[in-house]
């Protein structure tokens, strides 16, 4: 009751400091004017805003920002696009294509989201696809049908006897 | 028994109250010891290694992030269990330990919650808190499977435990908080000239286990408050080197 206020408080993360926190998610960050060459791997979120040469590889969040250029194969969970891509593209999940992205290569995804003005030069290949061609459905159809003709002569002809 | 260092700068009469409290508070805990005032050209290795041979338990620092890199910079390799007072201003390491500043932090060493931490290792030196190349023409390699180029000069700062702040556009300050298991690496090229000081780019943001800093010329490396001239560096992460006494809320 009687001591002196101690000047030093005990440490209570205020909101401002843990707004900060979630810069933590960001693992690795290539800035502006630097220049990335050879296997880039990471374990975490990627964040590319200058170059990056030979290949890129991630199983979390890709982030492409715009005037970023990546001359690689590009291997991630997830990624948003919104710089230039030269080299295919393979994402686990969703991949997004704002605006001003740009991809040479083939791209390979389960979701894909395409901004209009986006450009894709290249195949685009999604898992899930269970479509079949009309005519060959119908030569289906057809073949199940003769197969119960047939049966049904067979059928007759063994009565006749 | 524990061994308490105090830092020279605990001497100040503003610190007298907090000292005396803290004190008091451990020696209700039972934990009261030895106490050893730091001066400036204090080989703490030799301290710490002559308390070893008598016996100690614990040695504790008392003071902030300096007095913490001065000690366990050269001390990383003598085997005993650490304990951290914060005190005073510039205490960022204590709050990624999880360890109040003031007479509070007494209650988290009582507690003798030990942890392995990982120390940064470069040129046969330990650095604790932070390792600084201040902006040269530098080349680097990071874990033999990436190089990283800049067009300008580049500031290095790789970071271990103290947390890296940067000031961004509209003077937001980011921090980054370090995560035990890597180390950090932070590359701000240089953009331009202001009047008073250089403009730096927004920085790039590297985790790691093994570096190689390297250039034609000479460049200055500061860790832990020390300052050297090397042409080649290699930087690596020396895992569970320092038992440490830390709080629940660490960071880590």
């Amino acid at each position: 009751m009687f001591q002196k206020p101690s000047s030093e408080k005990a440490y209570q993360p205020n909101q401002e400091e843990r707004q900060k926190a979630t810069h933590d998610d960001v693992e690795t960050v290539v800035g502006p004017s630097v220049k990335v060459e050879g296997d880039f791997a990471s374990e975490g979120n990627i964040v590319v805003k200058g170059i990056v040469s030979g290949s890129v590889k991630t199983s979390k969040m890709l982030t492409v920002e715009d005037g970023a250029k990546i001359f690689a194969n590009v291997n991630a969970g997830n990624a948003v696009v919104s710089g230039g891509i030269k080299g295919n593209v393979k994402v686990a999940e969703r991949l997004e294509l704002t605006e001003t992205a740009q991809v040479q290569g083939d791209v390979n995804c389960s979701i894909l989201s395409v901004a209009p003005g986006a450009l894709i030069h290249g195949k685009i290949v999604m898992k899930g696809v269970s479509l079949k061609d009309e005519g060959s459905d119908k030569q289906d159809k057809k073949r199940i049908s003769l197969g119960r003709t047939r049966s049904k002569a067979v059928g007759e002809e063994k009565a006749a006897e | 028994m524990y061994v308490y260092l105090y830092d020279n700068f605990l001497r100040q009469k503003k610190y007298d109250s907090t000292v005396k409290s803290m004190e008091t508070r451990l020696t209700d805990f039972g934990i009261a010891g030895k106490i050893i005032r730091l001066q400036n050209f204090t080989d703490s290795k030799a301290i710490i290694e002559d308390e070893i041979k008598k016996g100690v338990s614990g040695i504790i620092i008392v003071g902030n992030d300096a007095t913490f890199g001065h000690v366990l910079s050269r001390a990383a390799t003598c085997d005993v269990l650490f304990g951290f007072l914060p005190l005073g201003s510039d205490n960022q390491i204590a709050e990624v330990l999880g360890i109040p500043v003031g007479v509070d932090a007494c209650d988290v060493l009582s507690k003798r919650r030990k942890v392995k931490l990982d120390v940064g290792w470069f040129n046969n030196r330990y650095f604790v808190s932070k390792l600084h190349i201040p902006p040269s023409k530098i080349t680097i390699e990071y874990d033999e499977k990436f190089k990283v180029s800049t067009k300008d000069k580049v500031e290095l700062v790789v970071c271990n435990l103290q947390p890296f702040e940067w000031k961004g556009k509209g003077s937001k300050i980011h921090v980054i908080h370090p995560q035990d298991g890597k180390l950090e690496a932070f590359l701000r090229p240089v953009s331009g000239r202001g009047i008073f000081k250089e403009k730096y780019e927004d920085p790039s943001i590297f985790p790691f286990q093994e570096m190689l800093v390297s250039s034609r010329k000479p460049f200055v490396v500061e860790a832990d408050g020390k300052q050297s001239k090397e042409t080649k560096i290699k930087i690596k992460l020396a895992r569970k080197r320092i038992q440490m006494v830390v709080g629940r809320e660490r960071k880590f």
